[in-house]
Formats: C-alpha cells, sequence, structure tokens
C-alpha cells in the first residue's frame, strides 16, 4: 500500500483547509469576546445589533451564509475573493455562537464581584478587565474549543465557493485514482489531527489559567 | 457633639423597589468619627442605607449628602465597604487583593502599595498568608482581608453590613477584635449594621433602631437597650437577647 504518491495533492488541500481554519479561528474566537462582552453593556443600541448579528447567524446554516457572501453580495457590489468570503463568513459563524458563550460565562460570575470593584472605586471597564473577564474566561474554554472543531467541519464547505481544500482534493483524487479507501482513511487521520491540536490546545491554555490562579502563581492576571 | 463635622446627611430618602418601599422618608445625621449601630428586624432596610451610600443603590426621593457632596461617585474613594459575604476576588492573591485598587484606582506605586498592603494585613494578623489565595482561607480570616482591602483605599468612612453573620461562632471574635481595634484608632467613623448586641453597646457612640424603613428611635447604647421607648425596639432587643 502505497500511500506515498496520495500525500502530495492532499497536503496541498490541507494547507488551504488551514489557512482557511486559522484566521477563521482566531477572528472568530476575537468577535465572539466582543460581542459577548457588548451585550453585558449598558448600550442598549450595541446590545440590539449583536443580538441581532447573533439571531441572522444562528438561525441559518453557514452553506446559505457562503453562497449568500460569495454569489449575492457582488450583486450589491461587494466583491469578495473566495479565500476572504469563507474566512469570513466562518469567523461571523464562529462568533455568533461563542458571543453566547462568552455572555453567559460573564453572567456566570456573581453580581457582588462587580459590587465589591465599584465599592474600591473600579470603573465599569477595570471592573469587566481586572474582574470579571479573569474569572469568566475558564469558563469559556472547553465550549469555545468545541466551536473551533465545529468549524473544522464546517472549512469543507469552502470547496462549494471554487476552494480546493482536503475534502475537495480527496474528491477529486478519489475520482482519478479509485483508491477511495485510502484517500479517504488518510482524509480522516488529518481532519481528526487538527481537531485533536485544537483540544490539546485548549487544554494547555486550561492548565496554564489553572496554575495562574493556583497558591502559587504569581501574577494571576 | 454640636462642633462636629457632619459626614453624611440623609434627608426625606425614599427607596423603592417595584411597588415595596423600603426607606421610607428616611433622615439620618452622621457626625464625623462617629461610631454608629445599625439595628433592626430583617428587612428593615439596614443594608439599603448602606448601599445607597457607596452608590451601589439610586435613591427615588430624597437628599443624601457625603461631606457636603451630593454626587456620592465623587465621594466614594472616601467611602470603604465590607460585606456580609466577603466578597473578594477569588482569582487574586491576598496581597493582590489589598494592593489592586490602590495601584489601579489611585494609581499608587505598586511597591508603595504593596508595603502599605503588607501594614493592613499585619495590622488585621495576616501577614504570613499575603500569597494565599481567599479559599484557602477562613471564613474570619477572609473577612479581616476585606477589611484591610477597603482600608487600603484610606477612607474616612467604613460600612460594615454583618460582616460576622456568615461566620461560625468561634471566628466572630477576631473580627470583631480588628473592628475594635479600628474604632479605637479614632479618625474614622464607622457605621455597623450588627445583630450583636453586646458588641454595639461597647463600640458604638449612638444607636439607630431601623423599622419597615424609618428610625424609630436612637440614642446612646444604653438607652436604645436598656430602656428603649417603643415596644417594638424592647421586643426586638429581647429577642436578640434571648437566642
Ligand atoms: N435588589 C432588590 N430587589 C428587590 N427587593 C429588594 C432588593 N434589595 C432589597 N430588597 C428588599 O428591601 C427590603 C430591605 O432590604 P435590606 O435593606 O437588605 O434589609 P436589612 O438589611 O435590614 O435586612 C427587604 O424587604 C428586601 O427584600
Ligand atoms: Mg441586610
Amino acid at each position: 500500500m502505497a500511500l506515498f504518491d496520495l500525500l502530495p495533492p492532499l497536503v496541498g488541500g490541507l494547507v488551504v483547509t488551514v489557512s482557511v481554519a486559522v484566521p477563521a479561528a482566531a477572528i472568530g474566537v476575537l468577535l465572539a469576546f466582543a460581542a459577548g462582552l457588548a451585550r453585558a453593556t449598558s448600550s442598549l443600541m450595541l446590545r440590539s445589533l449583536v443580538r441581532g448579528y447573533v439571531a441572522v447567524f444562528r438561525g441559518t446554516s453557514a452553506l446559505v451564509q457562503l453562497f449568500w457572501v460569495y454569489f449575492a453580495l457582488p450583486l450589491v457590489g461587494v466583491e469578495l475573493d473566495a479565500m476572504t468570503a469563507a474566512i469570513t463568513v466562518l469567523a461571523l459563524n464562529t462568533g455568533a455562537y461563542g458571543a453566547e458563550v462568552v455572555r453567559g460565562a460573564v453572567e456566570a460570575v456573581p453580581r457582588t464581584q462587580g459590587e465589591a470593584a465599584r465599592a474600591l472605586g473600579f470603573s465599569p471597564r477595570l471592573t469587566l478587565w481586572r474582574i470579571v473577564l479573569p474569572q469568566a474566561l475558564p469558563a469559556t474554554l472547553p465550549p469555545l474549543g468545541n466551536l473551533l472543531i465545529e468549524l473544522l467541519k464546517n472549512t469543507a464547505l469552502v470547496s462549494l465557493v471554487t476552494l480546493s481544500d482536503l475534502t475537495f482534493q480527496a474528491r477529486v483524487l478519489r475520482d482519478d485514482t479509485l483508491r477511495t479507501g485510502e484517500i479517504f482513511s488518510l482524509v480522516l487521520v488529518m481532519y481528526f489531527a487538527i481537531a485533536l491540536c485544537i483540544t490539546a490546545g485548549v487544554r494547555v491554555l486550561e492548565r496554564r489559567l489553572a496554575a495562574a490562579r493556583g497558591s502559587h502563581g504569581r501574577a494571576g492576571f | 457633639m454640636p462642633d462636629r463635622e457632619l459626614l453624611i446627611r440623609m434627608r426625606g430618602v425614599v427607596k423603592r423597589f417595584g411597588d415595596h418601599t423600603v426607606l421610607d422618608q428616611l433622615d439620618l445625621d452622621v457626625p464625623a468619627n462617629e461610631k454608629l449601630a445599625l439595628i433592626g428586624p430583617s428587612g428593615s432596610g439596614k443594608s439599603t442605607i448602606l448601599r445607597v451610600l457607596m452608590t451601589l443603590e439610586a435613591i427615588d426621593a430624597g437628599i443624601v449628602e457625603i461631606q457636603g457632596e451630593r454626587d456620592l461617585a465623587k465621594v466614594r474613594s472616601h467611602v470603604g465597604m465590607v460585606f456580609q459575604q466577603f466578597n473578594l476576588f477569588p482569582h487574586m492573591t491576598v496581597l493582590r487583593n489589598v494592593t489592586e485598587a490602590p495601584i489601579h484606582v489611585l494609581k499608587e506605586d505598586a511597591a508603595q502599595a504593596r508595603a502599605r498592603a503588607m501594614d493592613l494585613l499585619r495590622m488585621v494578623g495576616l501577614e504570613d498568608r499575603a500569597e494565599a489565595r481567599p479559599a484557602q482561607l477562613s471564613g474570619g480570616q477572609q473577612q479581616r482581608v476585606a477589611i484591610a482591602r477597603a482600608l487600603a483605599m484610606r477612607p474616612r468612612i467604613m460600612l460594615f453590613d454583618e460582616v460576622t453573620s456568615a461566620l461560625d461562632p468561634e471566628l466572630v471574635g477576631e473580627v470583631l477584635g480588628v473592628m475594635r481595634r479600628l474604632a479605637s484608632e479614632g479618625n474614622m467613623t464607622m457605621l455597623i449594621v450588627t445583630h450583636q448586641m453586646d458588641f454595639a453597646r461597647e463600640i458604638a457612640d449612638r444607636i439607630v433602631f431601623l423599622h419597615e424603613g424609618r428610625i424609630l428611635e436612637h440614642g446612646p447604647p444604653s438607652r436604645i437597650l436598656d430602656a428603649p421607648e417603643h415596644e417594638r425596639t424592647r421586643r426586638f432587643v429581647k429577642a436578640l437577647r434571648d437566642r
């Protein structure tokens, strides 16, 4: 069984998949925090805006969103190349689900923590950054990790807007070589390896946070 | 005490939660350095008074002045509060709990803030626990840290809201000891909500008895505790004594 000749095209696809997933993940997590925290602010306009964003992206499929951005937006004069469209949609999607994760974690921090901070003269901003967020952060990690794995799975959609990602390359290669079993086993292993990396990354972050707040951790947050 | 500066002035203060009137046209004056004990049945509005002074609750009518200032946010740094449930920051060491506000709110120099925090921790008998986390301390120790944390802001007024109610009986004494010491140092105005009548008698210049959001009577401890005018006060004091 010579798998070696199958690797170059598949690795090419893997690179595309990763180039979509990594920026989408980074932007998505940032969006999740921005939107999740915006829902905890006092600005009604900001809160409504975020609520609309979350509702739209949770209420529609990533595939429809991708088609809409790639095929419909150009009709109103906004043309994005396939890569940008893919990253944008996956990031917005992750951000919408992540916003709910962040909001939940922030709301789980007892109100009395905010009162103690206020009694010490903390501004709302200082309270958010130094008291609330550090306490909310650990609870966001496992669910955000799950969202990133979800994002990875969703990258398979990008072939529908002309990108040659891992799944796309696998199908092309299968049609060319008919070595279905080997190809899809390899693809399975590759996706699984990335998912393992994400899980491991989240674990490391969790452990770092736990250590920072352990009895001998110095700076904490 | 006619010549003393009036630190806190409350006039006709009304606070409602929904249609429940919690403070009902309340008047209260507190001169500088007074040690005032607030007593009264549960729900009579004791915590609400402290929370209004700390700007944790907005009032619906009336006037509240601290040092003659009606915008309480401006004088907030002169007021410190200690809560029943301690409310320490669990993600920080004991030392950071005490230095956090001086460094980030008062913009004090970090080394100086730490040195002063260690002095305060020494005062409350916890200098050897500076690097511990709140969760590693007993309730009494946590409450002493909370007092040190509030004092680090150099307040003129300290508000204590049933600070020993959440503690096991054997831990009450160490917290009262710190408050006693603070009171004896003189230039601190203290408002103390408590059910510890012996402590109120010992430490307070004046006791205020609250009932349904109003001050039913007030006066020196001996009079309020031993010869109250009102039947309600008498019953309340007796019930606590018989507990
Ligand atoms: N956030 C709130 N929402 C609604 N009712 C409240 C709130 N805070 C306090 N109350 C009510 O106000 C009344 C007075 O409360 P409080 O000042 O805590 O009394 P005390 O400290 O004397 O026991 C109580 O009946 C309480 O239920
Ligand atoms: Mg109370």
